[in-house]
């Protein structure tokens, strides 16, 4: 139910959080990272989350951005900052929705994750945020391959950007959005693409402007610069020493360094279509074309459902994207050099 | 219900149009649809103000052989509360094209991504522990 921002005890609470990052900024010294479009100075309680912050971040090249936000982000647990744990949910119904609305009312941006009563809280007009832990790394299983991801979320709404959950593939800084459900062979597309020289900006969550370039052209930034594919997919793209390197995570997979791969970099690119794969193993893999809705179907939802932030605009902002870019269904081959060589030839015709 | 008009059920459920082919999402469930066959031109038709029952008079009148199909389908929308009975109940008076229906409708329903929105902390969560770990949930 939505209540008034001033008297909503969620509100309160919220602030309550900030506040306290607040205090403990104040008095620490952060890691600055260089981000597209986004400045985060992290103050973390936690070495593990400050070592997945390094390892995970696609730190950006070259000056600043103009319009760059400046982000300051408190990562710490209940008793680092001298405070009560964490509050559990206390109202007899939760609806996550519901959550965002009554904090968006507010000028916040937040989320809960029952299973460590982690508080994510983040003030728009500020660009401060905190991420309130019960314990040190009672984060949750999948953030060490996308911390901040919430935070950039959020701050990066106000320049109408957003973080699309989608793999990329490019050439000469050409590229597409390769999207669909879990199981539908992305990140597998993506890596085999890697692996023979192609550019990613992403295997997993990108940053996607639509109004950057001056010609117009939607361009997808890279926030991270860790891919994931299970021992399975590594042992069909060749890649099992990758496997050796670290332990599985909580779905199973391997987390890497893009440039573990030793092929293609991770690199902004120029979107010109939009990719929804299917594993067909077949002989051959085959492009052709989709429609807007297809394109919409295989992109909008798990970016809707999974990143959370002014939903319902962001069903225009991805139905914006199907309108805007060519989409094509990617029949896959079994061949991984096979699937990349069909992806930069459609590349090299794309741009 | 023939005879009450409908309205999409905002602000849970949101929807975009590409030509004519709908993408509906339910914000509160996590579950997403898509519409087959004559699908799309029935839910276009319910969301700009058309009474069911003038819908499935107009195919009953024209012979149409999707009518079936079509009442069961607009009983499908209703039970996904995609759509409500609107405030405004001012019926759109322009007829139905029965001819819009050549081919039987059908919901496709996705949840795939349903347990990212379908957290529910107060009937399953550890008074210790809190919510339930995922890996165990599944």
């Amino acid at each position: 139910m939505a209540q008034s921002s001033t008297g909503d005890p969620l509100v309160a609470y919220a602030r309550e959080i900030l506040d306290l990052g607040r205090r403990h900024m104040a008095r620490a010294q952060p890691r600055r990272y260089r981000l597209p479009f986004a400045t985060a100075d992290v103050f973390s309680t936690d070495s593990a989350f400050s070592a997945a912050c390094d390892r995970a971040l696609a730190v950006a090249a070259g000056d600043a951005q103009d319009d760059a936000s400046s982000l300051r982000l408190c990562i710490a647990d209940a008793a680092a900052l001298g405070c009560a744990p964490p509050r559990g949910w206390w109202e007899p119904s939760y609806s996550a929705v519901d959550f965002e609305r009554r904090l968006e009312a507010a000028g916040l941006g937040g989320a809960y994750w029952h299973d460590a009563r982690m508080w994510t809280v983040f003030d728009r007009a500020t660009g401060e945020g905190v991420q309130l832990l019960s314990r040190p790394g009672a984060w949750p299983p999948w953030e060490p391959a996308s911390p901040l991801r919430l935070f950039l979320a959020w701050a990066h709404l106000a320049g109408g950007r957003r973080l699309v959950h989608a793999a990329t593939l490019g050439r000469d800084g050409i590229g597409a959005l390769i999207a669909g459900q879990g199981g539908s062979g992305k990140s597998g597309t993506t890596l085999a693409g890697l692996a023979a020289g192609l550019d990613s900006a992403g295997d997993d969550y990108v940053l996607v402007d639509p109004a950057a370039a001056a010609d117009g052209a939607i361009m997808a930034h890279p926030v991270y610069r860790v891919a994931k594919q299970d021992p399975a997919g590594l042992s069909r793209l060749g890649l099992s020493r990758l496997a050796a390197a670290s332990a599985p995570n909580w779905q199973g997979k391997h987390e890497f360094d893009v440039a573990a791969i030793g092929g293609g970099r991770i690199s902004a690119l120029k979107l010109k279509a939009i990719l929804a794969p299917r594993i067909a193993g077949a002989a051959q893999t085959r492009i052709t074309p989709a429609s807007a809705r297809d394109a919409m179907l295989a992109l909008a939802p798990s970016s809707v459902f999974q990143i959370p932030g002014e939903r319902v605009s962001a069903l225009s902002f991805f139905a914006g994207l199907a309108r805007r870019l060519p989409a094509f269904r990617v029949e896959l081959g079994r061949d991984p050099a096979e699937i990349a060589a069909r992806i930069d030839a459609f590349l090299g015709e794309a741009a | 219900m023939p005879d009450t008009v409908f309205e999409l059920n905002r602000p849970d459920v949101v929807t975009e149009s590409f030509d004519g082919e709908f993408v509906v999402l339910d914000l509160s469930s996590g579950v997403y649809f898509a519409f087959q066959g004559s699908g799309n031109a029935i839910f276009q038709a319910l969301e700009q103000g058309a009474r069911p029952g003038d819908i499935l008079a107009a195919l009953e009148t024209a012979g149409n052989a999707h009518r079936a199909a079509a009442a069961d389908f607009i009983d499908a929308l209703i039970s996904a509360r995609l759509i409500r009975p609107a405030a405004n109940q001012q019926a759109n008076a322009a007829p139905f094209p029965a001819a819009a229906v050549a081919t039987a409708p059908a919901l496709e329903r996705f949840d795939d991504l349903a347990e990212l929105i379908l957290a529910d902390p107060i009937h399953d969560a550890d008074a210790d522990r809190g919510w339930p770990l995922m890996a165990e949930a599944k």
